[in-house]
């Protein structure tokens, strides 16, 4: 068995699509994976949104938690699936740095939102007639906004990052055009310094938002095709 | 596989005002051209062999080798004697591990089987960096080192034949080396730091099932 885990060879990526497609239609299956588009609505979490104690090590931190709304869209195509969407993460409970070890970065609170646009390719795994479980890789773009108070003062910070990460997934079938379903997606990515918050021994921009992080959705699908 | 070899920080970084290897490499300012150092993405290519035994029973013992495929290479800034100055930075990782599993597996038909599997691995790691600042020298450092990461998986196999299937793997790795010297010795900056084989893997291939009965 071969085994590939590249997700960042854009000239690769359609000639193993196709292949994939190609077998898909040269191999006949015992029982062909339903074939369908579907659209879901969900809702979610992530907790410790910007990893504040990995940032800096003498950070004891009150972590962020967001919830999240999100709008998916998952076709189906044989064994293979193809997930994408957008999601929108807000604050439900602000980042506090309750103590802080590092008088040079006095960051206090930090709340941070952002816009997830996820895309995963993956394999359909059927259960009987009830469902499915489902399991991908890929890749997503995040836009940040937020607020960071440091030395007293709040200021407005902006990031964007790509990262790459995994899917999985349980769908359930609740009518013939419904189902529920319910993700465990993670993300490794990390933006570049977008924020000066140190000062010493540089006032130069130091802090990056990390987007790193599981993150728990629940939805709705229907299923338009 | 996201972040192979961990944040790579090593006592170097200290020197350069980094207190978490590439994650807070990057440092921006007016006036200086940067580049972001993104974290590594690793790429893999690897064969498994699995055995499954009475229906439920399995057991997977693959092979592994993971190198950069994206991001660990900028340009930052570092204090030089209270004055910014650019630095180049390069990071470069390579692992072999090989996992031995052993777990449970639930068929779904005949057309579909998932796995879930535990046990640990040898891992080896090879991690090499070089800093150079724009005013002329240069760090450098190179670890090698193997540990013995737990692992848990969960694999899927979409049958689209008796023989062939395509699979799914997910699989999370949890240890690292211990804390390795620099094997650079005669550039006169003694190093250190551990290669971390913690995290996720996301894998799909083909099996060939070549014996059963």
């Amino acid at each position: 068995m071969i085994i590939a885990r590249n997700h960042n060879c854009p000239s690769l990526f359609p000639l193993v699509a196709a292949c994939l497609a190609a077998a898909c239609l040269l191999f006949q299956t015992h029982a062909a994976a339903q074939q369908y588009f579907g659209v879901g609505f969900h809702v979610g979490a992530h907790n410790d949104v910007g990893n504040m104690t990995s940032y800096n090590s003498s950070f004891e931190v009150e972590p962020q938690t967001s919830y999240i709304l999100g709008v998916s869209f998952k076709a189906n195509l044989g064994f293979l699936f193809l997930r994408t969407g957008v999601d929108i993460a807000f604050p439900l409970i602000e980042g506090d740095v309750l103590e802080n070890g590092d008088p040079a970065d006095p960051i206090e609170k930090y709340s941070i939102s952002y816009t997830a646009l996820p895309l995963f390719l993956g394999v359909n795994f059927p259960v009987f007639d009830i469902g499915e479980f489902y399991l991908g890789g890929g890749a997503a773009y995040f836009l940040a906004t937020g607020t960071v108070t440091h030395g007293g003062a709040e200021d407005n910070i902006s990031a964007s990052a790509l990262g790459f990460g995994f899917l999985v997934g349980m769908r359930l079938h609740l009518s013939a055009k419904f189902g529920l379903y319910m993700e465990w997606e993670y993300f490794d990515a990390r933006s570049g310094a977008s924020m000066n918050t140190v000062t010493a021994p540089q006032a130069w921009d130091n802090l990056y938002i990390d987007f790193s992080g599981h993150r728990i959705l629940l939805g709705v699908m229907y299923y338009a095709i | 596989m996201p972040s192979p070899g961990g944040n790579l920080h090593s006592s170097t970084h200290e020197k350069i005002g980094v207190g978490n290897g590439i994650d807070g490499i990057n440092r921006s300012m007016s006036g200086y051209d940067t580049k972001p150092v993104d974290r590594i993405l690793g790429a893999s290519a690897g064969l498994e062999f699995r055995a499954v035994f009475y229906d439920y029973f399995f057991a997977r013992l693959a092979g592994n080798f993971t190198t950069r495929a994206r991001g660990g290479s900028g340009t930052t800034l570092y204090d030089n004697g209270g004055t910014p100055e650019l630095l180049d930075c390069e990071y470069l990782v390579h692992i072999i591990d090989a996992p031995l599993t052993a777990g449970l597996v639930v068929p779904f038909w005949k057309d579909v089987r998932i796995a879930f599997s535990v046990g640990a691995a040898f891992a080896y790691g090879n991690y090499k960096y070089y800093f150079e600042p724009e005013s002329g020298g240069r760090y450098k450092g190179k670890f090698r080192g193997y540990g013995f990461p737990l692992v848990l998986l969960v694999e899927g196999d979409y049958f689209l034949n008796e023989k062939l299937s395509i699979t799914a793997s997910l699989a999370y790795y949890r240890g690292s080396t211990d804390i390795r010297r620099d094997r650079y010795r005669t550039d006169g900056d003694t190093d250190y730091a551990r290669i971390d084989f913690t995290g996720y893997r996301f894998a799909m291939g083909a099996s060939w099932h070549f014996y059963s009965r």
